[in-house]
């Protein structure tokens, strides 16, 4: 009888990950195990994460991806795109420097999940490369040596397994452009990275919707600055 | 058996083939019946409603996040028995399990319970002042050695401004809690330094054999640390050396008082070099400042550091070291009208290896090996027929390992750190003595020591608020033949988020002194010395202030005694010493209130009182000070790219003993020092200019008095002062960095 039940078990849940994987599949083959409706709520989610600035609905974006990451809990994207949700509101957080580097800490945590499950490296090292700026952004006189090294060599490792990432080129740009002149950085530095990445967005397509595909936006309103500070 | 395997079962089946069994004949997508509303409120222990909360079905998508008044709504289209997950960081999660398709599920009083703490939350503090830039709790930053007045870029300097330390400025050494020089012991990436000071002679400052820039954070412990430290009675000082050189760069420094120093760095993607030597010669200085005590100040030294990095996380580094240095002084003595004459050359060769990787399982291993060989000459100025000392000459040889395993993975709410360490060596003095015209050579006198030690401590975290560390030290030493166990225990209780009361208590055991082992190594009755160390700290970090307030009791026993005239036979020496030192300490500084001002203020109480060495009676050491008081400011002009810093230091009168155990009091000691340090860059390359002067209110200190051998009709001895070697000491030091990657900075405060 155990033995039939476990059989039974066992046919019935390949069944439905075969069922459920052939339904999404094109879309977002990572996703294989979760349950329908997935990939729209992702896809709804993500969205909503490139079009907000608002710390509150960062956070409570945060708490959605984790929502994803029980439905979905051995794909990469949810703990990933928690992280991302964690540095942003950082960024966007008006608090003290204490409450923002536990932000990233819980985003560091959320990488290292995503790491576990085998992500795209070459993506997460960006995003670790980003969250190191975002460390030497909370007290740049104390952190700036060590924190931009790790940025550089984190992105340095990104390059190495795919150059082709545009976000590599965005993220080492925006590291040069807030480094003082005195110390080799600036916008004039920066801008030549900043084009650079401009080709490799548009070179750039992901495999399927979900993966990562972030800082366009961002790259092209720090280009039209470049403009409108040029046309001055 | 069965029912256990049927219920995963169910949980899978109950989403899809159920719900397909029920539905329609229609495609539908499954469990589309009707949608269940679920609400409710999320509180914490106290009742207090708590925002941000994820609330969710475990395997859906389907949840919310709590407003600001704790309250949540969904909706979901999910049927049968499923599990509302309610999580928040920083609390135990709670699981509910929930029946879906029967409407409305209101669930108004859902606490949160706060998670014990993760380990590494709530931080023993007691005992311990931390310089690092990594952590957000640590009360110095590395770099407040290298700017803070008076400290003249020296660990020892800067430390002294830390409440619980003595200036003893004839020493320059770190004076702890009622302790002695020797009780403060200092280690090198876990390896305790044998000679941390630089040679010198009683009367002037001694300064650290290590740039304080090799080090990238510092614990400076004064109570209570632990068991990983041993041979310490009184306070460790925990030196962590930098990990890869950052990048290459070359490095020029003058110094006006007459010093030369190169250095040269190369970084690669995994291994770094760095280079330096400097030579350094005060004659010239001499010509223009003249002094009362200095005749000669001369020294070179070199050191190379090696770090090579190892796999994913492990690091190899090898330091080597070398330093000579030749010292005159006319030290004050009583029968000499001019001071007597001294010149001392030190000859010191250190080399430290180390390497660091995590093992398998949660393990990592920390391991290091060092050696250290020290010699030392001191020719004396000789008068008179009668029998003195003329040449005295050391030699100390020595090499230290230790192996140290962590895992801090082995409970959740525990780590463990064990580890075991062993020192071999041998000292060595000859005395000569001139008589009457003749030199002859006293017995050279040496011993040798073999000293084994093992710990294990563990951190562990009973809840959210309290976090213990237990720990045990045992030892053996081969010289004294003897054995000794220490337990250490230390507990943190956060009684908010910024602050914290903590409590540590530990037994310290240390093996008498070098110089006193010479005789007394034959003798089996000689002990251990010990102290029992109990501190309670109060500490206080909120944006960028720190407050913090410790009590502690120190008794001292089997302290080393001897009679002065057998001192040469091992007969002459007992462990019947004992003694105790109780206090408070204070520190505050503020990095907010002011803008560009960072200040902190230091005040120490200290009540001690000891029987050792040839004291007849108990008494107030001559190291320790009633008061001691220290206020540090630094302040950075933007504008003038200029960090602008001052020191007031104050200690009370400290006590000095005639031949007939007469006690003198000195006059407090008092000292404002500033410096200055402009930030500019020459050609593009990174120029610091530091200017520094002690004592601008010319103060006349005393750290003391040397007697004649003999009183007085009036039963008085004669009496001479020790005194610094010039009122003040004004220099200027020009450092260039030549960085090719990355020109100067001069925006910024040379933090």
């Amino acid at each position: 009888m155990k033995k039939h039940l476990l059989l039974f078990a066992l046919a019935a849940t390949t069944y439905a990950a075969a069922a459920q994987s052939a339904a999404v599949a094109p879309a977002a083959p990572a996703a294989a195990a979760a349950p329908v409706g997935y990939t729209e709520m992702m896809a709804a989610t993500i969205k909503e994460l490139n079009s907000t600035g608002d710390p509150a609905q960062l956070k409570q974006l945060a708490s959605k991806f984790e929502r994803a990451g029980s439905a979905a809990p051995t794909d990469w994207l949810p703990p990933y795109y928690q992280s991302y949700a964690l540095l942003l509101t950082c960024f966007q957080s008006q608090e003290e420097g204490d409450a923002k580097d536990k932000y990233l800490d819980q985003a560091e945590a959320r990488l290292a999940r995503a790491r576990q499950l085998r992500g795209d490296e070459a993506e997460l090292l960006v995003l670790q490369g980003y969250i190191h700026q975002a460390r030497l952004g909370i007290s740049p006189m104390l952190r700036s040596v060590k924190y931009s090294t790790l940025a550089n060599e984190a992105l340095a490792q990104a390059k190495k397994l795919n150059p082709a990432n545009p976000r590599i080129y965005l993220v080492q740009a925006n590291n040069l452009y807030y480094t003082p002149k005195m110390f080799g950085g600036g916008p004039e530095v920066a801008k030549p990275i900043y084009d650079d990445a401009k080709a490799r967005y548009a070179a750039y397509k992901p495999a399927h919707a979900l993966l990562p595909n972030w800082g366009e936006r961002q790259l092209l309103s720090r280009l039209k600055a470049y403009e409108t500070a040029g046309a001055k | 058996m069965k029912t256990l395997l049927l219920l995963p079962l169910l949980l899978l089946l109950r989403p899809g083939c159920p719900a397909a069994a029920q539905a329609p004949a229609t495609p539908a997508p499954p469990a589309l019946a009707t949608a269940t509303r679920l609400t409710g409120t999320v509180r914490d222990g106290v009742g207090q409603p708590l925002p941000g909360v994820n609330v969710f079905l475990n395997t859906t998508f389907d949840g919310a996040s709590t407003d600001s008044l704790g309250r949540f709504r969904f909706e979901t289209r999910q049927t049968g028995s499923l599990v509302l997950m309610v999580t928040l960081i920083g609390y135990e999660p709670q699981e509910l399990p929930v029946q879906l398709g029967q409407g409305v599920i209101a669930l108004p009083n859902i606490k949160l319970k706060a998670s014990r703490a993760a380990l590494g939350d709530v931080v023993v503090t007691a005992g311990a002042f931390e310089a690092s830039d990594e952590k957000r709790s640590s009360v110095l930053k590395p770099l407040d050695i290298l700017t803070t007045a008076g400290a003249l870029a020296d660990v020892a300097g800067a430390l002294n401004t830390l409440p619980g330390t003595t200036r003893n400025g004839e020493e320059g050494k770190l004076f702890v809690r009622g302790g002695a020089a020797g009780e403060t012991k200092q280690f090198m990436d876990g390896l305790p330094l044998q000679s941390p000071y630089g040679g010198t002679v009683s009367g002037t400052p001694a300064r650290g054999r290590f740039a304080p820039t090799l080090f990238k954070g510092t614990v400076f412990s004064t109570g209570g640390y632990s068991a990983e430290y041993g041979q310490a009675l009184s306070a460790a000082v925990i030196l962590n050396t930098q990990d890869l050189a950052p990048e290459t760069q070359t490095g020029i420094t003058l110094l006006s008082l007459g010093s030369v120093g190169l250095s040269q760095q190369q970084r690669w993607e995994r291994a770094s070099v760095a280079v330096a030597g400097d030579y350094f010669n005060m004659k010239p200085y001499f010509g223009v400042v003249p002094q009362r005590v200095l005749t000669a100040m001369e020294s070179g030294s070199g050191s190379v550091a090696y770090r090579q990095r190892t796999g994913e996380a492990g690091i190899f580094k090898a330091y080597g070291a070398f330093g000579t240095a030749r010292t005159g002084v006319r030290t004050p003595a009583v029968d000499w009208q001019n001071g007597r004459p001294v010149d001392l050359q030190n000859h010191n060769a250190y080399l430290n290896t180390s390497f660091r990787s995590p093992l398998r399982g949660g393990w990592s291993v920390n391991t290091g090996l060092a050696a250290t060989r020290d010699e030392q000459t001191i020719a004396l100025g000789t008068q008179g027929p009668a029998a003195d000392v003329s040449h005295v000459r050391e030699r100390e040889e020595s090499v230290v390992g230790r192996v140290v395993l962590t895992n801090d993975s082995v409970g959740t709410y525990w780590n463990l750190k064990m580890g075991a360490d062993g020192l071999g060596q041998r000292f060595a003095q000859q005395v000569r003595q001139q008589h009457a015209g003749q030199e002859t050579d006293l017995p050279r006198r040496a011993f040798s020591e073999q000293r084994a030690a093992a710990f294990a401590e563990a951190n562990i975290s009973f809840t959210s608020q309290l976090a213990g560390r237990v720990g045990g030290r045992a030892e053996y030493s081969a010289v004294l033949g003897r054995w000794n166990a220490a337990p250490r225990l230390a507990l943190a209780y956060q009684l908010s988020e910024a602050s914290q009361l903590s409590a540590a208590y530990g037994q310290f055991y240390q093996t008498p002194a070098n110089y006193l082992l010479l005789s007394a190594h034959r003798n089996n009755a000689l002990r251990f010395e010990r102290a029992d160390h109990y501190l309670l700290t109060f500490q206080r970090i909120r944006a960028d202030r720190t407050l913090r307030v410790e009590g502690y009791y120190k008794n001292y026993d089997h302290l080393t005694r001897f009679d002065a005239a057998t001192q040469f036979q091992h007969t002459a020496y007992a462990s019947t010493g004992s003694g105790y030192a109780r206090g408070l300490d204070f520190f505050w500084r503020d990095r907010k209130t002011v803008r560009n001002l960072d200040y902190w203020v230091s005040y120490g109480l200290l009540d001690t009182r000891r029987q050792q060495r040839t004291d007849p009676v108990p008494a107030v050491p001559t190291f320790a000070a009633r008061h001691s008081l220290s206020l540090v400011g630094k302040y950075w002009l933007g504008k003038l790219h200029t960090l602008v810093g001052a020191t007031y230091a104050y200690t009370s009168p400290r006590l000095s003993y005639d031949p007939g155990f007469r006690a003198v009091r000195t006059p407090s000691f008092q000292d404002l020092s500033m410096n200055l340090s402009y930030v500019t860059s020459i050609k593009r390359k990174l120029t610091i200019v530091h200017v520094s002067c002690s004592n601008l209110l010319g103060r006349a200190n005393v750290f003391g008095y040397r007697y004649g051998a003999a009183p007085s009709d009036q039963g008085t001895y004669q009496r001479v002062s020790v005194t610094p070697s010039a009122p003040r000491m004004l220099f200027v030091v020009l450092m260039v960095s030549i960085n090719k990657a990355r020109p100067a900075d001069t925006s910024v405060a040379p933090e």
